[in-house]
């Protein structure tokens, strides 16, 4: 009895969709951006590497998609603007101009464990020349769970924090820096 | 059911989905009743003597940021951001509260993290269960929220930034729990909760503001 009553609210829970929420900026890369002093920069197109990657990911009955009127692309092309509206680095008319094409977008589980993983080709150009372009890639790991109400929130949370994760560490490398001052 | 519905969008804890899982099996109205939510009381407010204010108070930038176990919490971010917004206000500590950046480049970030402690969920999970299937009229369970608040405020570009960290708990109890809770009981999870950012805030902004290395 027990068991079945479980078993029932398992998948009762487990239907549904959600989509991924904008995230907040970080102090460390709004730190890096300022004291750096990185020059402002335009947002350029972002776009997904093959319908694959663009589209919604399914764990179990769930669904996490992008947010309305948006690809996972334009979601991190958002998640972006966010980090460089908060350092004061964004501005439209720059020639400077931050790009991305989103490679990969995964988020899995098996009961027991989970892992999702984001990659993106992001580069830099300044009045229309190429300047800067290198591969990012960020993964996580996490202990999923039997219920899958539980077992949907955690893997949507977990893959919602790799585009701040994705975001963060480009904005804090060296070399992306190094390119956006010269 | 309500506050169910608002507390597990919010908070999302596991424990708590599980008993809002236990509730949704069950047809019985005064079973959702049973659940009440405590702040710790170990924390309290900042009380007038321990008062520290600027005597020209600058404008700031908020940085806001609802964590679980360390990973960014979107959703739960989006809630409780404006509540920091208005507690960081009625500190008094600073002239203009903004998300925007200011002129002086002052920042003041704030990590909200819920942490999990395994041994206390597999524990509460199974006080859940049984309390949950049996409507909350047999057995029950408390459950605690743990919350590390880590605050630093750069009060200007460049400068080093004064780091504070504030501990709060939030305390769930469901069911027929026989426990003292050492906490003040709020009727509504939002509620319990608005006083919990409340006070961690007024307490971590007091710690920053009393730092020798606080603008005067």
């Amino acid at each position: 009895m027990r068991a079945g009553l479980t078993a029932l609210a398992v998948f009762a829970l487990t239907a549904c969709a959600m989509p991924v929420a904008d995230l907040p900026p970080s102090l460390e890369t709004v730190r890096v951006l300022r004291n750096q002093d990185v020059p402002p920069m335009a947002l350029g197109p972002f776009t997904a590497a093959s319908k694959e990657v663009g589209r919604s990911i399914a764990i179990r009955l769930g669904v996490l998609k992008p947010p309305k009127g948006r690809n996972f692309a334009e979601f991190l092309r958002a998640t972006f603007e966010t980090e460089l509206k908060a350092a004061g680095k964004l501005d439209p008319a720059s020639p400077l101009q931050l790009g991305g094409v989103l490679t990969e977008s995964r988020a899995s589980e098996d009961i027991k464990k989970g892992g999702g993983s984001l990659g993106a080709r992001i580069t830099l150009s300044r009045g229309g020349r190429p300047v800067f372009a290198k591969d990012y890639h960020v993964e996580t790991k996490w202990h999923s769970d039997f219920i899958g109400a539980i077992a949907i929130e955690e893997a949507y949370q977990q893959y919602n924090a790799l585009y701040a994760a994705l975001v963060r560490q480009v904005l804090s490398d060296p070399e992306f820096v190094t390119a956006a001052k010269q | 059911m309500a506050h169910w519905n608002r507390f597990i969008g919010r908070h999302r804890t596991k424990l708590l989905r599980l008993v809002a899982l236990a509730v949704m099996l069950s047809t019985l109205p005064q079973a959702a009743q049973a659940m009440k939510f405590y702040v710790a009381n170990a924390l309290g407010e900042v009380k007038p003597e321990e008062k520290v204010t600027p005597a020209k108070p600058q404008p700031v930038q908020v940085i806001f940021e609802f964590q679980r176990d360390g990973k960014p919490n979107a959703k739960a971010t989006k809630v409780v951001t404006p509540w920091a917004m208005e507690d960081l206000k009625g500190t008094g500590a600073f002239s203009e509260v903004t998300d925007a950046p200011t002129a002086n480049g002052a920042i003041i970030s704030i990590k909200f993290n819920n942490l999990v402690i395994k041994e206390e969920l597999d524990k509460a999970k199974k006080q859940a269960f049984g309390a949950g299937l049996g409507f909350g009229l047999f057995g029950g369970v408390l459950a605690v929220d743990h919350y590390l608040v880590s605050i630093d405020y750069v009060p200007a570009t460049g400068a080093a930034p004064i780091h504070t960290e504030v501990k709060h708990e939030l305390y769930s109890k469901y069911g027929k729990k026989d426990v003292e809770v050492p906490g003040t009981e709020y009727k509504t999870a939002d509620e319990a909760v608005k006083v919990l950012v409340r006070q961690a805030l007024a307490r971590g902004v007091n710690n920053i503001v009393a730092d020798p290395a606080f603008p005067r």
